[in-house]
């Protein structure tokens, strides 16, 4: 059974201009996903959309055979845009809610990874730099061991050696037989992680989805550059 | 899941809530005094009948910020946990939309009341210590029992239907204040692009009107087609006619508040767009 199914999914914020229409997407378990293409494409409309806090205006998304929902929900690891945390808590308080709502959530992964890091589980969230507050998501996120996990945009907006770090906690600490998804404008960095990719364009439609391998042995070029061609403006 | 999400919305009211409450009931206390202080036949330096007054109308104050401290850091509450970036978190929580919508509005009207009972008890504490020696009176007992007597006798087992219609009046209305409060924000956020707290005020002012008009509407509707019809059926008993009206606004509100919380629901599930 194939852990993602996007089946004719449209949603439109306006009257007759979609975001996505007609879109079909099948995930298998045990990849990492890419999820590729230009600002203001769809992508992360898409991933609200699989996590559930958006609700499509036609199709279906169906989650390990579950529609989107409740029991998806427990299922998914997502990963927004933005830090969603109250900056008044604390991170023990965080360990402790995520336990506590999901039935999946690794406590001994999260404390480690955040030992690794040096941040205390006492530390207060706004004593926290913008990009510790974004690696103290990026582990409450992957320290779940969920069926898919949602990655919306982890890379931006981050230095390089922070990067390094936010790809090699998602590789070391998924779920194997899980999949992920990864948007991303940043194609160069992610590339090296990615299994399977999609470059999505205007209107949410799929232009070209591969192997990454496969496509790069293909072409000798890297997805990096076949993007460029690809989006050329 | 309801008891999880009623677990945090709880501890989150409850951080500062309590502050204020105790503070209220310290200075009620201290009002208790200075009102024993002020009506005394004694000569009293002008520094402490001017503290006295200056207690008294921060007593009156605090217990006016406390009914508006409840209700606004419930407004905080929903608005931040569902409409700003904290929502990506709420909403992806695997639980049902409508407990996330149960859990804001038990918890919200369990607060409401809760300041009622404190600021009903502040009340009594400033009363009872400022006239205690007129109040308990070796007498204080047997009134006391008098007086229950003679509504009881006056009410007769009407007194615990009156009681118990009160009580639900005053926890439905609770409900739908709040609820009308819930979805002003939950307009104002999905349909404002900027200033959305604005936008729910505003929203707030017109919906509270509409409301307010069609409650009119349908009470003068009410009292002219259901007066002779409850009439016939009380057979002139007043006690009777009494609990039917409550009986009657009891259920009005709770139909309003029904559809109140139906549209919040669908705009909450289908409508949602955080930014």
């Amino acid at each position: 059974m194939n852990v993602l199914e996007v089946k004719n999914i449209e949603k439109a914020y306006k009257k007759n201009f979609p975001v996505l229409k007609d879109l079909n997407i099948s995930i298998e378990g045990g990849k990492i996903v890419g999820l590729l293409g230009p600002n203001g494409c769809g992508k992360s409309t898409l991933i609200k959309l699989i996590s559930g806090i958006l609700q499509a205006d036609k199709g279906e998304i169906l989650v390990c055979g579950e529609k989107v929902g409740e029991k998806t929900a427990a299922m998914i690891s997502y990963l927004p845009e933005r830090p969603y945390f109250n900056p008044h808590q604390k991170v023990s308080e965080l360990l402790k809610f995520f336990a506590e709502f999901y039935a999946d959530f690794r406590t001994d992964v999260a404390e480690k990874l955040l030992c690794d890091l040096g941040i205390s589980v006492n530390s207060k969230i706004s004593s926290l730099s913008k990009g510790n507050k974004e690696k103290v998501q990026l582990i409450l996120v992957m320290a779940r061991n969920a069926k898919l996990y949602l990655l919306d945009e982890p890379i931006a907006g981050v230095d390089p050696a922070a990067r390094d770090y936010i790809l090699s906690t998602i590789v070391g600490n998924y779920n194997p037989e899980a999949s992920i998804i990864i948007t991303t404008h940043l194609i160069s960095d992610v590339e090296q992680v990615l299994d399977d990719f999609m470059f999505i364009t205007y209107g949410g439609k799929i232009v070209l989805s591969s192997n990454a391998e496969e496509v790069r042995n293909e072409r000798g070029k890297s997805l990096d550059a076949i993007f460029r061609e690809e989006f050329k403006c | 899941m309801l008891k999880k999400l009623l677990k945090y919305d709880f501890k989150a009211l409850f951080k500062y809530w309590w502050i204020v409450a105790v503070a209220t009931v310290g200075l009620s206390a201290l009002s208790g005094k200075c009102i024993t202080i002020i009506s005394s036949e004694r000569e009293l330096p002008a520094v402490l009948g001017v503290s006295a007054t200056i207690i008294l109308t921060l007593t009156y104050i605090g217990l006016v910020v406390f009914a508006v401290f409840s209700t606004v850091m419930i407004f905080i509450r929903y608005y931040k946990n569902l409409f700003t970036d904290e929502g990506y978190l709420t909403f992806t929580l695997p639980v049902k939309r409508s407990d996330i919508l149960n859990s804001k509005l038990i918890s919200a009207v369990a607060f409401e009341f809760a300041t009622l009972l404190v600021t009903g008890f502040d009340i009594l504490l400033m009363l009872v210590i400022a006239f205690y020696k007129d109040i308990f009176t070796k007498d204080f007992f047997a009134n006391l029992k008098e007086g229950i007597a003679d509504i009881w006798n006056a009410l007769g087992g009407y007194i615990l239907v009156y009681l118990l219609e009160a009580v639900l009046i005053v926890v439905v209305a609770s409900a739908l204040a709040i609820l009308l409060l819930y979805i002003c924000i939950t307009i104002g956020s999905i349909i404002a692009k900027k200033a959305k707290v604005i936008a729910s005020i505003g929203i707030y002012y017109g919906v509270s009107w509409l409301v307010s008009f069609v409650t009119m509407l349908l009470f003068i509707f009410g009292t002219v087609t259901l007066e002779a019809k409850f009439n016939a059926l009380a057979e002139g008993d007043i006690k009777l006619i009494v609990s039917l009206i409550a009986l009657c606004i009891l259920l009005f509100m709770l139909l309003v508040g029904g559809i109140l919380y139906i549209i919040n629901y669908y705009l909450i599930d289908r409508k949602l767009n955080l930014t």
